[in-house]
């Protein structure tokens, strides 16, 4: 008797769960949109090869490698230098003239860009008391490259376009001391926290000590790695290319098929045969290493743009790098090693000459114009760049591999769709303009 | 009253399978750090996943990245354990007339451009008792770009005979990077 009731039980078990696979699977089968209608959404065929390269662009976030941005900054993760930071980057009277603060050019609302083709820095040409020549800006005022977005610097193996600073406490000092930039020193930014109370208390309270008892470089480095250790906070949101991507690794073809068709076809030529994933690829989209891409980079009439060369040069020569007296080294080889050995080992070669960085994709909507002088308005622009590359251009040590894409107008603007989905959803705006009115004079 | 038992253990059964699965395919393949086996003369390659083997002449190499698979853009290292082959394919260690580890390069053929860094290494050494062949750890290697690459390791091997110049010796092992 017993042995028939649980029986019968088996079975009205095996019912439900027949029951629970057949609706699983008729909602797995069941289209999303009418047939009637051309489907806007659904998941386009994706081989095991094809799968397993869009898998390598995540997941996301994730934490920065140990020779990233915050190698050599043993602050990085404070919440007091952090909190210092902010307040640094926020202040212009870091600059020579007290107008500039890195705020200036890498602004909030802008994803930290400043929506220039070109970089206007200098304090002094602001104001109107210096000329752009006297201190070797172009006959346009401007610097030489677009500015960069901040946004998950940290991440970074180099900083800058050429990657002249190895660490992001490094590249924070850059621009203070850089004459054509913001024109402070040393002493001027230890003297901006030793007169400003509050900005006292703070120093002591991120590093354990006041900043009067530590000599000008010492000082303006540990705010340089406060700035950094700011910066460090700045990371990019989630993107529906990370749902999309996601749903591919649990196998949720469901979930995929919400990412809109014209982004996965952007998304299967990026990874396929457009080849972008060569040099974009990772959690980063980029490899971090720096490629001649066939663009034009003289900055005047007879003078170029060295690039990549003259960064390593900058970066080997600075007592700032990470195998200077400033670079903490944490404990464990493994960490140490690797931070260092990027500097250490790096070889310099002849094809560096004219070679930029490349530059991660996460919220590239956001960061317009593009390209390291900033030459390129608009994502079309971009697409339509490789799309129509002159191979006469390209270093004759350069990269072997780009060649003219020929996408057709659809294709192109696929793969505009598909970079728009590495911004965070609703924020698409690759048409931001300055709007302030002091710049705009100076474009 | 065990069929009972059984089933009243049903839902939690199938609940737990149900959940098993999830996990299963939520989980990502991530590269794990261990502690690279030892390498050894007498050893098969297929015993150990990732090892790469390679000859050229006399010389038998057996390498070992880490982390392994050498992944995109990161840096990783390499083990080498260097074993001479005899004219009968017997590997042995070295005793007299020990080979150099001259340069460690990799490059793309297709792309023609190799790594951007320079990778270092101690000098070969004789593996630890016990054990024969040659040793040394290269470090600093980054394969900055996925697809095929190169890895090409130059050995100089001592004259054995007086008056003869020591010969270079290239034994290059093509990896496909993903």
């Amino acid at each position: 008797m017993n042995r028939c009731a649980s029986f019968a039980r088996l079975r009205a078990w095996l019912r439900v769960l027949l029951t629970c696979l057949i609706v699983a699977t008729h909602a797995a089968a069941a289209p999303e949109t009418p047939r009637s209608k051309p489907p806007s959404t659904g998941l386009m065929p994706w081989s095991a090869d094809e799968r397993a390269a869009v898998l390598r662009h995540g997941p996301w976030p994730q934490a920065p490698a140990a020779d990233a941005g915050h190698a050599g900054n043993r602050w990085a993760a404070s919440p007091a230098a952090q909190k210092l930071g902010k307040a640094l980057f926020f202040d212009p009277r870091l600059s020579g003239s007290g107008a500039v603060s890195c705020a200036s050019c890498h602004q909030s609302q802008r994803a930290f860009t400043d929506g220039l083709r070109r970089s206007v820095a200098l304090a002094e040409v602001i104001q109107g008391t210096r000329t752009g020549a006297a201190v070797g800006l172009a006959s346009d005022g401007l610097l030489e490259r677009n500015t960069p977005s901040l946004i998950n610097a940290a991440q970074q193996r180099w900083m800058g376009w050429d990657g002249a600073a190895d660490s992001l406490w490094f590249q924070a000092l850059r621009p203070v001391l850089n004459p054509r930039e913001m024109g402070g020193s040393l002493a001027q930014m230890r003297a901006v926290v030793l007169a400003d109370q509050a900005l006292s208390q703070q120093f002591r309270r991120a590093f354990g000590q006041p900043a009067s008892a530590l000599d000008d470089e010492a000082a303006a480095v540990l705010m340089a790695k406060a700035i950094a250790a700011y910066i460090g906070t700045l990371t990019s949101e989630r993107t529906p290319f990370d749902a999309f991507r996601d749903a591919l690794a649990r196998g949720d073809d469901r979930a995929a098929a919400r990412y809109p068709m014209a982004a996965q076809r952007g998304l299967k030529l990026f990874v396929g045969r457009a080849q972008c994933a060569l040099c974009h690829v990772g959690p980063q989209f980029t490899h971090g290493e720096f490629a001649d891409i066939g663009l034009p980079f003289f900055v005047r009439p007879g003078q170029v743009d060295p690039g990549r060369q003259a960064g390593i040069l900058a970066l080997l020569d600075s007592r700032y790098n990470l195998l200077g007296p400033f670079a903490d080294r944490p404990q464990g080889a493994a960490t140490n090693d690797a931070a260092r050995n990027k500097t250490a080992l790096l070889s310099p070669q002849h094809r560096n000459f004219g070679e930029f960085k490349v530059p991660g994709l996460r919220g590239v909507a956001q960061t317009a114009p593009y390209m390291h002088d900033g030459q390129l308005p608009d994502l079309s622009a971009v697409v339509r760049h490789y799309t129509q590359l002159n191979p006469e251009r390209l270093h004759t040590d350069g990269e072997q591999i780009l060649r003219p894409l020929d996408l057709t107008p659809d294709e192109q603007q696929d793969l505009v769709q598909f970079l728009h989905s590495l911004s965070p959803q609703g924020r698409h705006d690759d048409q931001t303009r300055l709007r302030d009115p002091e710049r705009k004079k100076l474009r | 009253m065990a069929g009972a038992s059984v089933l009243g253990m049903l839902p939690g059964v199938v609940f737990g399978v149900l959940m098993l699965g999830t996990h299963a395919a939520a989980r990502e393949q991530t590269p794990v750090s261990k502690e690279p086996p030892a390498l050894h003369c007498a050893m098969s390659a297929s015993s150990v996943p990732h090892l790469i083997q390679a000859a050229g002449g006399p010389v038998q190499v057996f390498v070992l990245p880490e982390p392994a698979p050498i992944p995109v853009g990161k840096f990783f290292k390499l083990s080498l354990l260097i074993c001479e082959r005899t004219a009968a394919g017997e590997l042995r260690g070295w005793s007299a007339a020990q080979p150099r580890l001259q340069a460690v390069q990799a490059e793309m053929p297709a792309h023609r451009h190799g790594m951007n860094y320079t990778p270092s290494w101690r000098a070969l050494e004789p593996v630890a008792a016990g054990g024969a062949g040659l040793t040394t750890t290269v470090q600093g290697l980054m394969f900055h770009m996925p697809g095929h690459w190169r890895l090409t390791l130059t050995f100089e091997l001592p004259a054995t005979h007086i008056g003869q110049a020591p010969q270079l010796l290239r034994i290059s092992h093509d990896e496909q990077v993903r």
